[in-house]
């Protein structure tokens, strides 16, 4: 007999087990400690719908043990008590509970302020469910697709039937149940009528079976996530039939919580699988099944001691039992187990020495789906005991298969029950009535505001066995539908782990540029920008830093986004777009321009330039491309005009050939003029490089003499190669992202959403100069026109230190905080730290000295300044 | 069986007014996919570049854009009795019922675009996540019996059809 760990002990399991049955043959009784007092519970519902046997599988807390097959070789672990489950010091918990009321962390521990975050650690140590093993590596999940016309969730006779008509009329259907096909239901005419639908199911074309699959959402779409060992299931059907089934209402007497307490079904199952439930039983019932379930426990050798039965059924009740017509389980009594029951009929109590109590009073539809699917505006038909609790065998797969071939079902609304009068409400959160009541006297009275505030129905069952109580609760005092009426239902239904939410989504999406290997293969340090991977570095940024501002130097560029502007109305679609001139752009010159919104606040900049044919080359920065394209469409689309616009930030690579001995490079490799007057600073032309056609830009970005080669992708490895080739006698070498920030900050360039804020407009940013106010329209004029009336709070500034502070270093000035640096480096070639900052001007103006403290607590005096530090007037960039 | 093969593809695209696209055909060298109400791409082999975009310049007679965007997609061809499951593992959208189809979604997370064919399906991606893209796929199929084959250029079951 194969065996699995259980606390140490090797407990052996029979075929067919789940870990909780073969616990339970071992004797083992307390499953678990309740959520807040630590009271002991052992097994109840048998059908994964309660809290009480959840335990930890091989470091998977919150499992539920009746519902996982035993294998061989797991580790299982009870996850609640201390030193143990079996011997709970904190079960003393219970006996202090006057001063652990309903919300006792809203009234108590809240004085002196700090108290509570004191002791939050501890409660949270204390209470819970179990520890996320937070070191267990990831598992590799993944998502499966599925479109089919139906999807059905519940295999039992109601679903599978509906899943047999919709394939017998050609649907497609996909079929899914938290648990084996009839591993819930006793040994009987149901469970043989599902095994044989079952086959019937499995060997249809067309139906796609989910066993072990767990359903738990309804979201619009429709869209039903399913959770599978293999996979996340994400089912796009037409229809959603839910056969989720109803289990046995969850009693409410004092001592209802107590091991030896069963849900009728859940006993039934146990001794159909020759397991006795208890020795000497006391049952309640108030159906036909409830006889069965009697039949059921006599033959695996429980004694029946007493049954409450109604008297239409009492009469059919044989055996030496007491039977108590229209009676009632009042109480139970004992303390870590079941001792006895009182019986209440007719006004007298009746007390009878037990050791169990089977439960079998009604049926509660799991209705979490359904209602998720109404709160989702979802259509669903539900079938079965989860429209109907309590049809016959023929009547649930009948009513399946109406609903399988797209016929009309019929939901019972359940009758509530009376408000409960003892026992604990909710066993997932420890509620009990007393509680309730508590809540009601402080004032949340609807079954929201009683959920909101005591945490009822908000556990792992997620009100599956204490809503129709709460709604009892309520509608007992309030009867309004608006106050009595069912919780919203959200996803979800069932515990899910996130990594499984996030099955085939965890990987990350990593944009590289044709370059992407060449890089490595140099020595180059990847850093994420963006969705892109760039060069942070090649090894040394000095020397990167020197390469370019003396000698030559490339850059891979081509993350930047690049577009293609062409239509009838493209100039007049860019004169609206940009705050620049753009239609008196001459032919092959391009501007540098920002983008703004509709409220003045810069959220991008780049490039304009003109083709000479009509057609313009738009570039943005490397982050900004896909929000720039919405942003084209938008307004191309609002304003009606006659443009294409081709987006070719992933068709064209880009270099960046910079520094003083740029064009001694280029012309090497040049097939036609690249000198000053043929290709000026500002300009564009199209040269073939290294026999590569490339659209050339000079731009000015670094300081330097520059040359944006823009040109096809599958050509970026060649022409790289070719320019580190050409500039080898010059002492070429690559620069990555680390030496950029200092070169364009020497120049105070800014780096949109670095030096930026949301609320950036060109003013603040001094960059007047870079808007046309006389223009009659642009994006963010009548916004820049308004502010212009009101003093900035705040301006973009250079400064300069003797060292470099840290970047996001306060400024302060005259003892109080005026700003904060956003760039701030060391430059070599001026030999002083230079920086970018925020400075505040409340109306006294922007002072000319400040001191930056950053977070070392070093203070560094500097000046603000305005304009490039190095090479003020542009003369080695206009070379 | 599945057999998975990086594919060298010619991809013209075609911007202009709805009604303006109309006249954009290929001829027997490639097939037309449909884009967007304002584009259309012509898709064929890639030493036929050349000839698409005469084609797609001739269809437009002057009303519109034609760019060449062939550098800026990565294909892979999908074909064996397995290719459905590549959609089913990778993509959202639903798969079609006949083809010749063009279906566009997301693919493992980013955009792209499947062209189905009768007996195999061309999964388009945007260039720079190519290598994501074949790792996915490696990565999801690792139950099924693949088979890598060499890049090859395309070729379409119908040339000259419409999707």
């Amino acid at each position: 007999m194969t065996s699995f760990d259980f606390e140490g002990r090797a407990i052996p399991f029979e075929p067919g087990d789940s870990i909780a049955t073969a616990l339970y043959r071992a004797r083992v009784r307390i499953f678990s400690r309740s959520f807040k007092y630590h009271r002991p519970r052992g097994m109840y519902c048998g059908t994964g719908d309660c809290p009480n046997c959840m335990m930890t599988v091989d470091g998977e807390a919150a499992t539920r043990t009746c519902v996982t097959p035993a294998e061989p070789g797991q580790r299982v672990r009870r996850s609640t008590g201390w030193p143990s489950a079996d011997f709970d010091f904190l079960a003393g918990l219970w006996w202090l509970r006057a001063l652990l009321p309903v919300g006792f962390y809203y009234k108590s521990m809240i004085k002196p302020a700090g108290f509570f975050a004191t002791v939050e650690p501890s409660i949270r140590r204390l209470a819970g469910l179990g520890d996320v093993d937070t070191a267990a590596p990831p598992t590799d999940r993944e998502r499966r697709y599925h479109h089919p016309d139906l999807c059905v969730i519940g295999a039992g006779v109601a679903g599978l039937g509906a899943a047999l008509a919709a394939a017998a009329a050609g649907q497609t259907v996909v079929i899914c149940d938290e648990g084996a096909i009839g591993e819930k239901l006793p040994s009987g005419p149901v469970r043989d009528r599902a095994t044989s639908l079952a086959v019937s199911v499995r060997s249809a074309a067309g139906i796609t079976v989910l066993e072990r699959g767990t359903a738990f959402g309804v979201y619009e779409g429709p869209l039903v996530p399913v959770v599978a060992a293999d996979a996340l299931h994400l089912v796009m059907p037409r229809r959603v039939v839910v056969a989720t089934g109803a289990m046995d209402v969850h009693g409410a007497f004092a001592g209802n919580d107590l091991p030896g307490v069963w849900l009728g079904r859940g006993a039934a199952l146990m001794a159909s699988r020759g397991l006795r439930p208890a020795e000497v039983a006391v049952v309640a019932i108030d159906r036909e099944e409830g006889l069965e379930h009697l039949a059921m426990l006599e033959a695996a050798g429980v004694k029946i001691a007493a049954v409450a039965a109604p008297a239409a059924l009492a009469g059919r009740i044989r055996g030496g039992a007491r039977v108590f017509a229209g009676g009632r389980i009042a109480a139970v009594g004992g303390l870590k187990r079941v001792r006895s029951a009182v019986i209440e009929v007719g006004g007298s109590r009746h007390r009878i020495a037990c050791d169990g109590v089977v439960v079998a009073v009604g049926l509660e539809p799991r209705s979490n789906l359904a209602r998720q699917a109404a709160a989702a505006s979802v259509e669903v038909a539900v079938v079965g005991d989860a429209g109907r609790p309590g049809l016959s065998l023929a009547e649930a797969e009948a009513d399946g298969r109406a609903a399988g071939s797209g016929g009309a079902t019929t939901t019972a609304r359940p009758d509530l029950p009376e408000s409960p009068a003892a026992g604990f409400v909710c066993l997932c959160e420890d509620i009990t009535v007393p509680d309730l009541d508590l809540a009601w006297h402080e004032g949340f009275q609807s079954t929201e505001l009683l959920k909101r505030y005591s945490t009822v129905s908000m556990g792992p069952c997620q009100g599956g066995l204490c809503h129709r109580h709460l709604q009892g609760f309520v509608r007992a005092r309030a009867p309004e539908e608006i106050s009595s009426g069912p919780t919203t239902a959200r996803p979800p239904a069932r515990p899910v782990r996130l990594e499984d939410v996030a099955a085939g989504a965890r990987y990350p999406l990593e944009y590289r540029t044709a370059l992407h290997d060449r890089h490595l293969a140099i020595g180059g340090t990847m850093e994420w920008a963006g969705a892109w991977k760039r060069v942070e570095r090649y090894g040394n940024v000095p020397d990167e830093y020197r390469a370019v501002r003396e000698r030559v130097s490339v850059m891979d560029v081509s993350t930047l986004g690049k577009y293609l502007v062409a239509g009838p109305d493209a100039t007049a679609f860019l004169e609206g777009l940009y705050p620049c001139r753009v239609a008196d752009l001459r032919s092959h010159r391009s501007r540098y321009t920002l983008l703004l919104n509709e409220a003045g606040y810069v959220f991008d900049d780049g490039l304009v330039g003109s083709l000479g044919d009509g057609r313009y080359y738009l570039t943005f920065t490397s982050g900004g491309a896909d929000v720039v394209e919405s942003w084209l469409r938008d307004w191309a689309d609002t304003w009606g005009h006659d443009v294409y616009l081709a987006n070719q930030t992933y068709t064209l690579g880009a270099i960046n050939l910079c520094g003083p001995k740029a064009r001694e490079v280029l012309s090497g490799l040049a097939g036609g003029a690249v000198d000053a007057k043929a290709i000026p600073y500002g300009g564009l032309a199209s040269v073939s490089v290294a026999g590569i056609d490339c659209l050339v830009m000079r731009v000015g970005f670094v300081g330097e003499l520059s040359f944006e080669l823009h040109h096809p992708r599958s050509h970026s490895v060649a022409l790289w190669d070719a320019l580190l080739e050409a500039g080898r006698p010059f002492g070429i070498a690559p620069h990555g992202l680390e030496a950029l920030r200092l070169l364009r900050l020497e120049k105070a360039h800014i780096i949109v959403g670095q030096d930026t804020d949301f609320d950036s407009t060109p003013h603040k940013l001094g960059l007047d100069w870079a808007v046309k106010m006389d223009k009659p329209h642009f994006v963010g004029r009548t916004a820049l026109e308004r502010m212009a009336a009101i003093r900035p709070n705040r301006m973009l500034r250079g400064l300069r230190f003797p060292e470099a502070p840290a970047d996001g270093a306060q400024l302060v000035a005259s003892g109080q905080r005026v700003g904060y640096l956003t760039s701030s480096r060391f430059s070599p070639s001026l030999n002083l730290g230079v920086a970018l900052g925020w400075i505040y001007d409340d109306g006294a103006g922007i002072p000319e000295t400040v001191e930056a403290v950053d977070g070392s607590g070093r203070v560094l005096r500097g000046t603000v300044t305005h304009g490039p530090f190095y090479d003020p007037q542009g003369a080695r960039l206009r070379a | 069986m599945l057999r998975l093969r990086p594919t060298d593809v010619a991809i013209v695209a075609c911007l202009a007014r709805p009604e303006s696209l109309g006249g954009v055909r290929p001829g027997p060298i490639g097939v037309r996919l449909a884009i967007a109400p304002d584009e259309v791409w012509l898709v064929g082999r890639l030493d036929q570049r050349q000839a698409l975009m005469d084609a797609a310049r001739s269809g437009l007679a002057g009303r519109g854009l034609v760019v060449d965007q062939t550098d800026g997609w990565w294909v892979v061809t999908a074909s064996g009795e397995d290719r459905l499951e590549v959609i089913r593992r990778l993509m959202l959208a639903p798969i079609p019922a006949a083809a010749p189809a063009l279906v566009q979604g997301a693919i493992t997370g980013v955009p792209g675009k499947v062209v189905y064919e009768s007996g195999r399906l061309h999964l388009f991606v945007p260039a720079p996540v190519g290598h994501h893209l074949m790792e996915r796929l490696a990565a999801v199929t690792g139950d099924l019996a693949v088979q890598l084959e060499s890049p090859a250029p395309l070729a379409f079951d119908t040339p000259g059809a419409s999707c």
